[in-house]
């Protein structure tokens, strides 16, 4: 940490305010997310640049990585969005929704296996915002409304954040500090990972039905978080990069056998107010589309995903391109210093979610053109409602990013960091560590960047203090997987896919409560391994 | 000048000047700092955009 940074309380509000002021116009104001992120953007830089010393190089270097950043996630946002606009235009939502509730005659169940056990394992797999892309439609296509078709999803998945896409967040932590004891770190992150898990399903069904729909699905929520969380836990120690992928995969198996139990074959008897009426209404419609078909980009998506990923030499060869840019180290008047790269944010083309994404678009374009579910109208309406939901979408992930990269560049995020560390005594800390990444996740819409912001400065205050270091690193790592619950870019993603576009602050409106209470009950639980 | 009340317009405006600010900042980062202010210029331009047109297309 640079000496001259001062860490004191104005500092420390100064650091805050960009943060602040997005959550206010986004949930108080109702302000729409391109909006949003453009007024914490020219606050950031504007603060940056008078009180933390960050003159026009640090703000330009940082700006220019921050949409580097959001070209990266960009890659996923604009594939995700054609896949969606195909498959939609195409009739396919209308088959998928009419055939999945021939299955199930439970839409309680319906919700928790696409909302918590699909989202959950496509985050194992492909992650990077994709998983909540490719669920808000499928929500919205069985009669969801929009906006709890981007909240439930968006619940649903956090949990998986660290150990999912083969443990990339937990792999780049490895590789940003030293563990004392990687095995008790892992294993205590899974174990801190299981609340937010548990408190998914629960908060799931109540969001369905209230206590009548948790008590309902009470034991579907056990059996899938017994082996969503235990899975993840028991695997933690063999394998950290498989600990999250085998159980999610297990999940899906566990709730098709878990639909075709008695209690949940009965028509669903609890009426669930997040179903638009109009939806209901027209459930009995004969889809022209054969199930199959509908669901043929999704299987692609996952047959080329699992290919690309869990193949090594085709891992291997796909991995020979990629593309980052290098960058000059930087200074602030403060001493800040961010070291020059040859390559920054260097992502292989090939193995990106994205083009995964991009593969199954164009495959179910061609499948349905050649099948003749496209109307010229519906066909023409692809590339336009293509333009009407991801333009937008891509401003406030621009913004976002940009004022996350500005934040750090400028010593701002150490402020915020250190200012809560320096006040707080040893079993505040405990209790505090996970909103830390919490924010860290909030900031960058990344569980990844979160660990690599704060892991090493929690690794530092744990060792100066009595605290474990696995434990606080555990904490560091189930904040940053719950604050993407609220992370802006998940949300933009979300209201792009599932027709909702400017609705961002409806969303923050349930996504934020939930937060807070999933970071509340991993603090108790940090607090208690302290005290005991 | 009804463009200017074109939502979408405004959008595609706002997107592309800070998508095509990259590779000048980028490249005036490392060479020339004119070039970094005229990129840094179309990112203030481009964010600028959203805010000011929320008043334009009448709150929307």
């Amino acid at each position: 940490m640079p000496e001259q940074l001062p860490i004191t309380i104005s500092f420390w509000l100064l650091a805050v305010i960009p943060l602040a002021l997005i959550l206010v116009l986004l949930v108080w104001l109702r302000w729409t997310a391109p909006q949003a992120a453009a007024i914490g953007f020219f606050t950031a830089t504007v603060i940056a640049w008078l009180a933390f010393q960050s003159g026009f190089q640090v703000v330009t270097v940082a700006t220019a990585k921050g949409i580097w950043d959001a070209i990266f996630i960009l890659y996923v946002v604009w594939p995700a969005l054609l896949l969606y606009q195909v498959t939609d235009k195409a009739g396919a939502f209308d088959a998928i929704r009419v055939r999945v509730e021939e299955y199930t005659r439970s839409r309680l169940i319906l919700v928790l296996a696409l909302g918590w056990v699909l989202v959950s394992f496509l985050q194992g797999i492909a992650g990077f915002g994709a998983p909540i892309a490719i669920v808000a439609p499928l929500l919205v296509g069985i009669g969801v409304n929009p906006v709890m078709a981007v909240v439930i999803p968006l619940i649903g998945h956090a949990w998986a954040n660290n150990f999912g896409t083969l443990a990339v967040a937990w792999l780049a932590t490895t590789r940003v500090v030293d563990m004392a004891s990687p095995t008790f770190t892992a294993f205590t992150t899974a174990l801190l990972l299981w609340i937010p898990n548990l408190f998914a399903g629960l908060t799931i069904a109540w969001l369905y039905g209230r206590w009548k729909a948790v008590v309902r699905a009470l034991p579907a929520i056990v059996a899938i978080s017994l082996v969503h969380g235990g899975g993840q836990l028991f695997l933690s120690t063999i394998n950290p990069i498989l600990s999250n992928f085998i159980p999610v995969t297990l999940a899906l198996g566990v709730i098709l056998a878990l639909e075709r139990l008695p209690i949940y074959r009965e028509a669903e008897p609890i009426e669930s107010p997040i179903f638009k009426q109009e939806q209901m209404a027209a459930d009995g419609g004969e889809p022209k589309m054969p199930i199959h078909t509908a669901l043929f980009p999704y299987y692609t998506l996952i047959v080329v995903t699992l290919a690309g990923l869990l193949i090594p030499p085709v891992t291997n060869f796909l991995e020979q391109v990629e593309v980052g840019f290098p960058f000059p180290g930087v200074t602030t008047g403060f001493g800040v210093v961010t070291p020059a790269e040859d390559v920054y944010g260097g992502f292989a083309v090939f193995t990106h979610p994205g083009t995964f994404l991009l593969i199954s678009a164009i495959v179910g374009y061609v499948l349905f053109r050649v099948r003749g579910f496209y109307g010229e109208e519906a066909e023409r309406g692809i590339l336009g409602g293509l333009s009407k939901s991801a333009v937008p979408a891509s401003i406030a992930i621009f913004g976002f990013l940009a004022l996350s990269t500005i934040l750090d560049h400028a010593g701002m995020v150490t402020v915020l960091a250190l200012g809560i560390a320096a006040v707080s005594p040893p079993a505040l800390y405990a209790f505090l560590a996970n909103l830390i990444g919490v924010v860290g996740s909030f900031m960058t819409s990344s569980n990844t960047a979160s660990n690599i912001l704060f892991a090493p400065l929690q690794q530092e205050t744990a060792l100066a203090t009595p605290l474990s270091e696995g434990r606080i690193l555990a904490a560091q790592m189930t904040g940053g997987a719950i604050g993407n619950s609220i992370a802006p870019t998940n949300v933009v993603l979300g209201t792009g896919t599932a027709g909702t576009v400017g609705k961002e602050g409806d969303v923050l409106r349930y996504t934020l409560p939930w937060a807070i209470a999933a970071a509340v009950l991993v603090g108790i639980a940090s607090l208690l391994f302290y005290v005991l | 000048m009804e463009w200017l009340r074109n939502k979408s317009t405004l959008q595609w405006i706002s997107f592309l000047l800070v998508l095509l600010s990259f590779p000048l900042i980028n490249y005036g980062v490392r060479e020339s700092t004119a070039v970094a202010v005229i990129g840094f210029a179309m990112v203030v331009i481009g964010f600028l955009i959203p805010p000011v047109a929320r008043y334009l297309t009448e709150g929307e």
